[in-house]
């Protein structure tokens, strides 16, 4: 069994190794500098120091910024279950138009370049745009705009995770519960939804880390000064090149949404086995 | 009364209004107990309404390029083709496009490459060792926990801590990790839908290992890997936050050299270059849809 287990594994051999070289260890490095001394002088030089956690845990506007990126990928994550659930449910019980319509226009976005699709939203909202010209409301450089943007990036994904669930649902199942008088709200929020709560956790927690770990939409549409954990990894490592700065948010913002993510899927499975029952 | 049609002329049997010749529409409250219809259009217009919110910025880049002003709004003034040529000369946005498609293709052709080996240690299997099957393509998705921002970041100082010089040598395997969690998934899927009879009849018939792996598996999963490479390309010819940082100064691809024009001035050339990158994808999307179907690439069952 020992050999031929190895020749079977033998073909995941170059993703692992792929893996080890350009993910693990570049990984380990960012942990190894966010700990090494610095100066802006000298750069990296020898020797261990919690200084640099010390000043980006210890500045005063740090509890704002990791709420702020909370916050915004929560509402994102919100807008983006309602929106996509509607259009997962359209798409499973849809004609076939419907579905090509769907996956044409809702989910093949996904694959354009998203800071196409962000420079989009910059002209709408911008001056000149026809957002500011209609409603006479300066909203670039706004977290309006940030989440308006993050939403158009990320709501096909929530459609990609809930349809799994949603298929496994039987057509039979939808008639029985209409034949037994429940109207059409009905059965959504009482045999489709709960249905796919499975699907809509996952898609949750997919957006709540695109949505955390988003750079392009909050500096383009936020401001280059916004303030989430994104854009200070940006700045930090390219704008102040404060290389063990950068890797401490980096860090600070990996365990922040591991945090949030945990959390929340507890949470949310306890509520729904309580609401089950 | 030969405007109206059939239906209209079926109601009129037992409705004396229309049969004295007025038209009335037939989803009016009073033409039947269906609603049917009412509740078909108001899903239409949600659905058309969620459609506008996910094309309006491609729409609003599309209508501002053929803008004849010197300055960006929308909607665009007057119609001119000037600032694609504008865009078409300017040096950065050509070494940017062909950047891209380098990375693009190696990327695809390698992650491809890794992942139908991983893909058919994976699948073939899944029939009795669910399990560790399932650790493994689990083990290699974990990339896709971190956001792309993070690989990128520590790509950057762990590479130059290594003295290797950034651009494309290092960009390719940063795109790697980004796209291989895809293409494994996806050769992962194909590889489980293949008979596992097929193999071992090739064998019985005399085929070698190696001969049966690549005249008579890969012809079976090609669907998967037309997915896995038209995926893969997409992905990285999307990435900014891996290219932000791994770029050299000779070697930008294409989205980062557009973003930082946006940080810097907006004019409509910007605007001209995003509308041929979406026009591109969308065409790619659509041969896609033409040939083995986006459901294919998105992983959604049929």
């Amino acid at each position: 069994m020992g050999r031929r287990f190895l020749v079977s594994s033998l073909p995941l051999l170059p993703a692992l190794a792929l893996y080890a070289v350009a993910f693990v260890a570049p990984l380990l490095f960012l942990v190894y500098t966010s700990t090494q001394r610095f100066s802006a002088v000298h750069g990296i030089y020898g020797g261990w120091s919690t200084g640099t956690y010390r000043s980006v845990l210890g500045a005063s506007d740090i509890g704002q910024v990791v709420f702020r990126t909370v916050w915004t990928a929560f509402v994102v994550v919100v807008i983006s279950l309602v929106i996509g659930m509607g259009v997962a449910i359209l798409f499973r019980f849809g004609s076939s138009v419907t579905r090509l319509i769907i996956m044409l226009g809702v989910i093949g976005p996904l694959l354009i370049s998203s800071v196409v699709r962000t420079f989009g939203w910059v002209l709408f909202f911008g001056p000149g745009g026809i957002f500011e010209h209609v409603t006479g409301l300066k909203l670039l450089n706004t977290s309006i705009a940030n989440i308006v943007g993050l939403v158009n990036l990320f709501v096909a994904l929530v459609v990609l995770a809930v349809l799994p669930s949603l298929s496994r649902i039987q057509q039979s199942e939808v008639d029985a519960a209409a034949t037994l008088g429940l109207s059409k709200i009905g059965i959504v929020c009482r045999v489709i939804v709960p249905m796919a709560v499975p699907g809509m956790i996952s898609g949750g927690v997919i957006v709540f880390g695109a949505a955390s770990g988003a750079v392009i939409s909050p500096f383009l549409l936020g401001g280059s000064t916004f303030g989430v954990l994104p854009v200070r990894v940006f700045s930090e490592a390219l704008e102040l090149a404060n290389p063990p700065a950068a890797a401490a948010f980096a860090i600070l913002l990996v365990c922040v949404s591991l945090v949030v993510v945990v959390t929340f899927e507890k949470g949310v499975r306890s509520l729904w086995l309580k609401w089950d029952r | 009364m030969s405007l109206v049609g059939s239906e209209s002329t079926a109601l009129s049997v037992d409705d004396p209004i229309a049969f004295a010749g007025e038209h009335r529409p037939v989803s009016s409250p009073g033409a039947g107990r269906k609603n049917r219809p009412g509740r078909k259009v108001s899903v239409g217009i949600v659905l058309l309404l969620v459609l506008l919110f996910q094309l309006l910025p491609l729409i609003v880049v599309v209508d501002s390029s053929f803008t004849s002003a010197a300055t960006l709004s929308f909607p665009g003034k007057g119609f001119s083709t000037k600032w694609f040529s504008v865009a078409f000369s300017n040096e950065a946005f050509l070494s940017g496009i062909r950047a891209s498609l380098l990375l693009g293709v190696l990327t695809a052709i390698v992650a491809t490459a890794i992942g139908t080996l991983a893909g058919m240690a994976i699948g073939m299997r899944s029939d009795k060792r669910i399990l560790r099957s399932g650790f493994w393509l689990y083990l290699l998705t974990v990339p896709l926990l971190l956001p792309p921002l993070v690989t990128g970041l520590g790509s950057l100082q762990f590479w130059s801590h290594m003295d290797v010089g950034l651009g494309l040598m290092v960009l390719v395997p940063g795109h790697l990790v980004l796209t291989l969690p895809y293409s494994v998934r996806i050769m992962a899927v194909s590889f489980s839908q293949v008979d596992p009879n097929i193999p071992s009849a090739a064998e019985t018939l005399g085929a070698g290992r190696a001969r049966v792996g690549w005249r008579v598996l890969l012809p079976l999963v090609r669907g998967g890997i037309v997915a896995s490479l038209a995926l893969t390309f997409l992905l990285s010819f999307d990435d900014v936050a891996v290219s932000l940082f791994l770029k050299s100064a000779t070697f930008v691809p294409l989205p980062v050299v557009i973003f930082s024009y946006i940080t810097q001035s907006i004019s409509p050339d910007i605007s001209a270059v995003s509308a041929v990158v979406a026009a591109g994808s969308v065409v790619l999307l659509v041969i896609v849809q033409k040939t083995i179907g986006l459901d294919h690439l998105f992983g959604i069952e049929r």
